[in-house]
């Protein structure tokens, strides 16, 4: 099957005065069409920056690509000119944030919003685009979508905001949605409706969605192959099936570990010694060897690459796969 | 008894116009009655807006609770004055959602933690400030840092620290471990248990994520739009949830097993607003049980066994 | 190792080039106005003793009859060793007073026009402000009454209207310009403090007890510290202006004291005689600081802005 995002060895550092810190340090993923692929992992593990890389939003200073080759639609994103990368944000990938209340604009209605973004990528005069935005708005569960279009942002609740954030994102018919964090600002009941809405509209429409949280439950309900990212790498990658059932890297297994619901009540949860390193100064060798209950010489000093422990499924670690020293 | 909380209501009035006329009420806490005994941990769970970080709040009285009682060690500190209360908040203390706004950002580390000793005029140097720094699992050099030097996680240990200087037997835990990566939370809800064994300390612990509360929590009270719809023993809520709410709650959490998704049925509907509740069940515009009685009149608490109560006509 | 935020600044602050040249140049002039600061007793000729502070004994006092040149030299006196020029290398006034001394003379006057008018604003802006932003309700009511009633009078005229009212002086001009430019300040520290006295810490403060008093002060007050910081630095350069302004239009520092603006003042009738150099050694020495000034203003503004920090 055709990938619908290729992602080669993706590097994305950040100069600053202190250094330079490589937050995504040669990540390799990629999504079929109608396929969903969790990019799991915590706060620094670069999984919003590999996300704003593919849509070339890294701010220039300090940040800048310098490595790897991102294929979207056949398309060769690094190299286009910053014009047809204009023309492909919102139309061929769009991406939805965490945020819904900032990331709609205060001072308009949601009806311009949504019609502003369709009209900027097509030659659709005004009612043409107000029909489609109406089209999604009921799509996306707006009640009332033709009223609703007149709404401002702040007459919204979270989970409609979201809602909005969703049509625009999907009105367009894009090929990709990225989806960073979209429900960690929710209630957990409104989680569950944008979720379902998600799902549902790729049914609808056959977009690949490439999803990112630190939530494993979001992971298991949604993701067809996962990804655990750790220290600007991706250290496991498989079918979401497999991961769940049989994870190999001691990082991943120690964020099972670490599930409240995992372990017997009022027990001594699994905790990962220590804290996540910097990005300015990541450990050399393999980057979870510090806080590795597995850690062997070899892995402080050379990178496990990732291999294949079964299909589809790879694992970058020394110990458990690849055969220790 | 350590607490008591008897028809607790807060009502944040609603003021518009030149003359700040009051034009209505929040209702945000609108009769919640619990208690908690000596040891014991109760968790308040909800959504937002169901009013359980109000609650908190009344209970360590950074608000004055429009009407109902609290009884802390058997004392009334509902309507007490600022002065009467400083004896009091030796006694039970708050440990704070946002580790990043919890701390203040021009202080020292050990002028934070060491802050509620000198307000109550003990001694508040190293030595003090140091043991308390060790008991949550930072060393005594933190103390000469800054917040913006430490993580998230070692920021909540901090506040945590500091909440137990003056010594309390009874803690607040207002969503301490929400704003938390899951590998730290389980350092900082193991931090917490442990503290409960050796320092004999009673939590009232506010969550929304229903895993860490089924793990920590004795007993769980579930509120919704400022009024308590069930209370009951952790394993009994989790295992038979009674309230259709309850319910709804508990089938929107992911399962972590991709060979049984539950495939997200969601509630239909958005909750109703606190200002202006419709009159009946609080639930009644999303409940998939709905009848038209739910609408008419107040629901009272009903005892459906020894310590569980539910708010629900199915069971009246 | 523990870093303020003092330090952080520091550190941001030198990464700007300007910055830091801007920073050399303020400590030049201060350096100048402080030796005008320092008396010295030192006789001259004749036995009288008129030289009054370190900078003026590097100067000769003697003048000439009148305006003379640059680089003129001097004519009426013998030179002394401790002479410092014996050759007027900015030229002499209409008094024969060397155009250099009293250029040197003007920056202890701008460096206390620049800066002692911002204290004393920043000591009613903070009060006012603290009180306002966190009391709220009838106390807010009545400090931003006085405000908006003070800064709806233009300002020059409660200038003059006060300094009617007080001798002429520096530093009754000081405090003139202290009490009618605080509200500036005073309108930003009030809506920090709202901003800061919903912050958790500030109600974790107040469940351990904490009084009103040590709120404002220990905790609300240290945040909202770097406004008026960055306030009184970029005020130096209005204030050094406006000296010479209200010196030109007659209600500035008494005669005697040095002051740019009185060097400038006379530029429309000595221009006219092609006599340049006064106004220019006035212009480029007040253009050099208050340069100097903002450069460094600006880089502290961005290393204090605590938005600006990366986590």
């Amino acid at each position: 099957m055709e990938q619908v995002l290729k992602i080669e060895d993706l590097r994305t550092h950040f100069f600053t005065g202190e250094g330079v810190a490589r937050a995504v340090d040669g990540v390799s993923v990629s999504v079929g069409k109608n396929r969903t692929l969790g990019l799991v992992g915590e706060s620094g593990c670069g999984k919003s920056v590999t996300a704003l890389s593919i849509l070339r939003l890294i701010p220039s200073p300090p940040g800048k690509i310098v490595d790897g080759k991102i294929t979207l639609s056949g398309k060769d994103i690094l190299s286009l000119p910053e014009v047809e990368m204009r023309d492909i944000r919102g139309k061929l990938a769009s991406m939805i944030f965490q945020e819904p209340m900032t990331s709609l604009n205060p001072v308009f209605t949601i009806g311009t919003q949504i019609i502003e973004a369709v009209r900027i990528h097509t030659d659709m005069g005004k009612a043409e685009a107000r029909e489609i935005a109406t089209e999604y708005l009921s799509k996306v569960g707006i009640p009332a979508p033709a009223e609703s279009m007149s709404q401002y942002p702040h007459q919204l609740s979270g989970g409609m905001k979201q809602r909005v954030m969703i049509a625009m994102a999907l009105c367009l018919k894009p090929a990709l949605l990225i989806a960073d964090e979209p429900t960690t600002a929710l209630d957990v009941t409104i989680q569950a409706g944008i979720l379902r809405l998600i799902k549902d509209l790729q049914a609808e429409t056959g977009t690949a969605v490439l999803l990112i949280t630190h939530d494993l439950g979001i992971i298991a309900e949604m993701a067809d192959e996962v990804a655990v990212m750790y220290a600007g790498k991706v250290v496991e990658s498989g079918p979401c099936n497999s991961i769940f059932s049989s994870f190999v890297h001691p990082y991943t297994e120690g964020l099972f570990k670490s599930l409240p619901s995992r372990t017997e009540r009022r027990r001594k949860l699994y905790t990962i010694s220590g804290t996540v390193p910097s990005a300015l100064r990541f450990p050399p060798g393999c980057r979870f060897h510090t806080r590795c209950p597995l850690a062997i010489e070899k892995c402080k000093s050379e990178e496990p690459p990732l291999v294949d422990v079964d299909s589809g499924h790879r694992c970058a670690c020394w110990v458990r796969a690849g055969g220790s020293a | 008894m350590m607490l008591e909380v008897k028809d607790l209501k807060m009502y944040f009035p609603i003021k518009r116009g030149l003359l700040r006329r009051t034009a209505g009420y929040v209702k945000a806490v609108d009769g919640v009655t619990f208690s908690i005994g000596k040891g014991e941990t109760l968790g308040l769970v909800g959504e937002s807006g169901c009013g359980k970080t109000t609650v908190g709040k009344c209970v360590v009285r950074l608000l004055r609770p429009t009407s109902g009682s609290i009884y802390f060690e058997n004392n009334d500190i509902s309507g007490l004055s600022p002065k009467e209360l400083r004896e009091y908040r030796k006694r039970m203390q708050i440990v704070f959602q946002d580790p990043f706004g919890s701390l203040n950002p021009r202080m020292t580390v050990s002028s934070i933690v060491g802050e509620g000793l000198k307000i109550m005029g003990q001694r508040s140097g190293e030595k003090e400030v140091g043991e308390l720094l060790e008991t949550v699992g930072l060393s005594r050099s933190d103390g000469s840092r800054y917040p913006h030097e430490f993580s998230g996680g070692q920021r909540q240990r901090i506040g945590i620290a500091r909440a137990l200087a003056v010594g309390p037997s009874f803690l607040i835990c207002d969503e301490p471990v929400s704003a938390l990566d899951v590998s730290i939370q389980a350092q900082i809800i193991n931090l917490l248990e442990e503290l409960q064994a050796t320092l004999s300390l009673s939590f009232l612990f506010i969550a929304h994520d229903l895993s860490v509360v089924r793990h920590i929590a004795d007993r769980v009270v579930v509120m919704y739009i400022g009024k308590v719809m069930e209370e009951s023993p952790t394993e009994e809520l989790f295992a038979i949830p009674l309230h259709p709410y309850t319910h709804a709650l508990f089938s929107s959490i992911p399962s972590l097993d991709p060979a049984k998704r539950r495939g997200l049925n969601p509630l239909p509907g958005e909750p109703p607003s606190p200002a202006d509740p419709p009159p009946g069940c609080r639930f009644a515009s999303r409940c998939p049980k709905v009848t038209a009685k739910c609408r008419e009149g107040d629901i009272e608490v009903v005892e459906v066994s020894k310590n569980h109560r539910v708010r629900c006509i199915l069971y009246g | 190792m523990a870093e303020s935020h003092l330090q952080i600044a520091i550190k941001r602050i030198k990464r700007d080039r300007l910055a830091v040249s801007g920073f050399c140049v303020i400590c030049l002039f201060a350096f100048i106005a402080f030796l005008d600061s320092i008396p010295s007793p030192r006789r001259d000729v004749g036995g009288v003793q008129w030289t009054r502070t370190v900078l003026d004994a590097l100067f000769q006092k003697e003048v000439e009859i009148s305006y003379s040149p640059p680089m003129t030299m001097t004519g009426i006196l013998n030179r002394t060793e401790f002479q410092l020029k014996s050759r007027h290398l900015l030229g002499t006034n209409n008094l024969g007073e060397d155009v250099l001394y009293n250029a040197l003379k003007g920056v202890r006057t701008a460096f206390i026009i620049g800066i002692v008018p911002s204290v004393i604003a920043a000591f009613f802006a903070i009060i006012l402000g603290l009180l306002a932003g966190y009391y709220g309700g009838w106390v807010d009511d009545i400090i931003q009454y006085i405000y908006q009633v003070l800064s709806s009078i233009p300002g020059i005229l409660l200038l003059i209207a006060m300094l009617m009212v007080m001798e002429r002086g520096l530093w009754q001009l000081c405090f003139a310009l202290g009490v009618t430019s605080w509200v500036g300040l005073c309108r930003l520290i009030r809506g920090e403090a709202l901003k800061v006295k919903s912050m958790e810490y500030i109600e974790a403060a107040r469940a351990l007890g904490a009084s009103d008093l040590r709120l404002l002060f220990r905790h609300i007050l240290p945040n909202v510290m770097y406004l008026v910081i960055i306030e009184i630095t970029l005020d130096f350069s209005s204030l050094v202006m406006s000296e010479a302004v209200l010196t030109y239009i007659g209600i500035g520092v008494e005669p005697g004291t040095g002051s740019w603006g009185r060097m400038i003042m006379m530029a429309d009738r000595e221009l006219a005689n092609s006599i340049w150099w006064n106004l220019t050694g006035a212009s480029v020495f007040l253009f050099a600081l208050v340069l100097a000034f903002n450069l460094f203003a600006d880089a502290l503004r961005d290393a204090l802005d605590p938005r600006l920090r990366e986590g």
